[in-house]
């Protein structure tokens, strides 16, 4: 079983998933994902994807100049994806099991109440 | 009017990118060869309306993302040990830090404050804390003048023939460049094992001939005039006729070291070079360096000039005459390890690891032979190194190159 992924390689990794993309789309990718709760700053970013590269889940796929500006675009590798798959099905167990504590304090609560 | 906006936007523009370029300067230089470019397109991408300055906040981010790469990408600690002391050179996998660390402003500084000397100093400063401050300003004037010395005129010169020693195997310095970059030549160098082969040849004249001189000279100089003022403090303390005799018995070693590596260099051959004999004895007035300052300590001890004899004993790494009585259990923690550095260091140099078996005789004997003759300083054809790019990060499997030091 892999280690659960960080917050920001995860949401990196879930940005990826849709094709491939250079840094700035990245962000902003992950800033809509998070519904803007999440800026991923450029150390940031770059501190995940050499993680990431260097992990073999994302690989570098080509670069352009725009404007003068290079954009280098990455891609979820197939190994990328299964973790992405397992990490976020891993995410859901988490939510679920939360969920259903949170449902359980609410009865007791009411219980209490009724009480 | 639209120009004028138009004009302070570009200059806005401009003054962030500038801004933006140099706090990437906190990342190491391999990363932003690689990254360098790319990082600043995001940055200008996501500049805010009329910034012409990094907010704090992405300032920090470089920060702690430099410091994050820094930390994944640093050598092991016994990796970089060898490297800083022994010139051992790492893995090809950490060949972009090496180019940092030869390349760095402070290559020099970092060399002798961290290596050896800086071990030697600071066990010396420990063990010499309590002996007051006029012990401790002796030995420490001269040894920054060394080291400042050391740091100064040199870097270049000694970095590159760190480079060519290490990672060419040659002695020339024409053939690298001032600055290394990814045509830097990183040829397999044979790294040392501590086999039989290599470790009884060094120590067993040392671990023979040492004791028998130091047993000697304790018998027949415990009543030599002045022998009671000597006083050595290394793992034990040695004081009177002991310590004299444990002078005298690193003044042996200083000889027998020498007696060693001069045959090592001697049959030392480069790959298409010309034998040059005479060459590899360089290095034999080096390594007596060793008694001649354990002399010279011992001389001024007997004539009364105390400090001075700390001074240059503690230059040695191998000797500490001191006055009777102020030897203390605390000063010989710290000289264990001082002994520990400075023994490793001189026994682990390549000159006297290179040490064979036949002795110096034979290494005169080809420089006799080769008196005069010219024709036998002919230099080799210089031959261009390849250039080749190492990408950082290394792809997946890249760490499956051959290592330097695997053969």
């Amino acid at each position: 079983m892999p280690a659960p992924l960080g917050d920001v390689p995860y949401l990196v990794l879930a940005a990826l998933s849709g094709g491939r993309r250079h840094g700035y789309d990245v962000v902003r990718v992950v800033g809509s994902l998070t519904e803007g709760a999440v800026t991923l700053g450029a150390g940031t970013l770059y501190g995940a994807l050499d993680r990431l590269v260097q992990a073999d889940l994302v690989a570098p796929d080509g670069e352009e100049r725009v404007a003068g500006r290079l954009r280098r675009y990455y891609r979820l590798t197939e190994s990328g994806t299964t973790v992405l798959d397992a990490e976020t099905a891993r995410r859901e167990q988490v939510v679920v099991a939360v969920r259903g504590r949170l449902r359980a304090a609410g009865q007791e609560d009411e219980a209490w109440g009724t009480a | 009017m639209g120009d004028r906006m138009s004009d302070q936007q570009d200059l806005d523009e401009t003054r962030y990118e500038a801004d933006a370029r140099r706090w990437l300067r906190v990342y190491p230089p391999r990363w932003r060869r690689a990254r360098e470019d790319e990082v600043l397109g995001v940055l200008l991408d996501t500049r805010p309306a009329g910034a012409s300055r990094l907010s704090t906040g992405a300032r920090l981010d470089l920060v702690r993302g430099s410091v994050g790469f820094w930390w994944r990408t640093r050598p092991p600690f016994l990796v970089w040990l060898l490297w800083r002391w022994n010139d051992t050179l790492p893995g090809r996998e950490h060949r972009e830090w090496v180019l940092d660390d030869l390349n760095g402003r402070f290559w020099a500084f970092r060399q002798v404050v961290l290596g050896v000397p800086g071990l030697v100093a600071a066990g010396y400063l420990l063990a010499w804390s309590g002996g007051g401050s006029g012990t401790l300003w002796w030995f420490l004037l001269p040894f920054l003048v060394v080291m400042t010395g050391m740091c100064l005129p040199w870097p270049t010169r000694w970095r590159r023939r760190t480079v060519l020693r290490e990672m060419a195997e040659v002695d020339r310095q024409e053939h690298v460049a001032r600055r290394f970059d990814g045509s830097l030549p990183w040829r397999a160098r044979r790294r040392w094992a501590w086999t039989d082969r290599l470790l009884w040849p060094v120590l067993a004249p040392l671990l023979v001939a040492v004791p028998i001189i130091g047993v000697a000279g304790w018998w027949w100089w415990s009543g030599a005039p002045g022998a009671d003022e000597v006083a050595v403090i290394g793992p034990w303390l040695w004081s009177g006729g002991a310590g004299l005799a444990v002078v005298v018995a690193i003044v042996a070693a200083g000889v027998v070291v020498p007696y060693l590596a001069m045959p090592a260099r001697a049959r030392r051959r480069l790959e298409g070079r010309p034998d040059q004999p005479w060459r590899d004895l360089r290095p034999v007035p080096l390594l007596l360096v060793v008694p001649l300052t354990a002399v010279g300590a011992v001389v001024p001890l007997l004539a009364g000039a105390l400090p001075l004899a700390h001074a240059v004993a503690a230059l040695t790494g191998l000797s500490v005459p001191t006055w009777p009585g102020q030897a203390t259990t605390s000063s010989v923690v710290p000289l264990l390890l001082v002994w520990a550095a400075a023994g490793t260091a001189l026994l682990t140099h390549r000159q006297v690891v290179r040490a064979r078996r036949t002795g110096p005789t034979p290494a005169l004997v080809d420089v006799w032979s080769t008196r005069g003759g010219d024709d036998v300083l002919v230099d080799p054809p210089v031959v261009p190194y390849g250039h080749e790019f190492v990408p950082y990060p290394p792809a997946p499997g890249a760490a499956a190159h051959p290592s330097p030091g695997h053969h």
